[in-house]
């Protein structure tokens, strides 16, 4: 199961970069609109399902408080250089949106993980370790649709 | 803008909270169900007006979608909350349709 999702962690990781620098490339184009949308959901998506991951990998050897912590640090860090492409309004935008995607990720990680702490019956471990395939397996495929999306918004 | 993200996240909040309610041993699956549904609502109600707006949508929609479930299994099926949720749901309806009116 590790070897699985490190392997989407990095696909994941490599999607942010090409969406970045794609964002990056044509920066002189945007309106404040466009630059504030665009900060928005790239950052929101990217780090929520970057923050699930890493804590579906790392949950059970750091701690929820930590994870929260490096989760939420990371996507206010993620949003705020999505965001920096554009104006300040849209810096701000960002940050906000990907400190909420942070703290959500982290969030579903520690509940797929162990659905007591909301809860929900528990479940066995080969169930668990199941579940937390199919989330990421989902991430991704979310990730993919939505950069998608986010490309295709150029040419519009 | 705004229509799409108060009509997306309402409709994903209130089926991940009732799906959560009916079927508490698969988390995940819900949550998945109730994302997507989020996503379709969102994306098809902000793609009446523009592209941007599409995107507003979809990501309002996974978000309220995803994070719909936790608060559906911490309640642990209070009939006085699913009451509530479902007026929340009517009352930001009413509130859309007069908004489209206004303006």
């Amino acid at each position: 199961m590790h070897g699985l999702l490190v392997t989407l962690f990095l696909f994941n990781f490599v999607l942010f970069f090409i969406i970045y620098k794609t964002l990056r490339r044509s920066r002189r184009l945007y309106e404040d609109r466009f630059a504030m949308i665009a900060a928005m959901s790239s950052s929101g998506i990217f780090s929520m399902v970057l923050s699930m991951i890493l804590s579906l990998l790392l949950l059970d050897w750091i701690g929820l408080t930590i994870m929260i912590a490096i989760t939420t640090i990371f996507g206010s860090l993620l949003g705020v250089l999505f965001g920096a492409l554009g104006k300040y309004q849209s810096v701000l935008a960002g940050y906000f949106s990907g400190l909420i995607g942070g703290m959500m990720g982290t969030m579903v990680g520690a509940v797929v993980l162990d659905p007591r702490l909301c809860g929900l019956p528990g479940e066995i471990a080969s169930t668990i370790s199941q579940n937390a395939l199919i989330m990421g397996v989902f991430g991704t495929l979310v990730v993919v649709f939505s950069s998608w999306f986010i490309y295709f918004s150029f040419r519009v | 803008m705004n229509i799409s993200m108060v009509i997306g996240g309402m409709v994903a909040v209130n089926s991940g909270v009732l799906l959560i309610t009916q079927f508490p041993f698969s988390y995940t699956i819900v949550t998945i169900i109730s994302a997507v549904i989020g996503i379709v609502i969102g994306g098809v109600v902000g793609a009446l007006f523009d592209y941007q707006t599409f995107l507003t949508g979809y990501v309002n929609g996974l978000m309220m979608g995803i994070m719909a479930p936790m608060i559906g299994g911490v309640v642990q099926s209070n009939i006085f909350f699913i009451i509530f949720i479902e007026l929340l749901l009517l009352s930001s309806i009413v509130l859309v349709l007069s908004s489209i009116k206004r303006s």
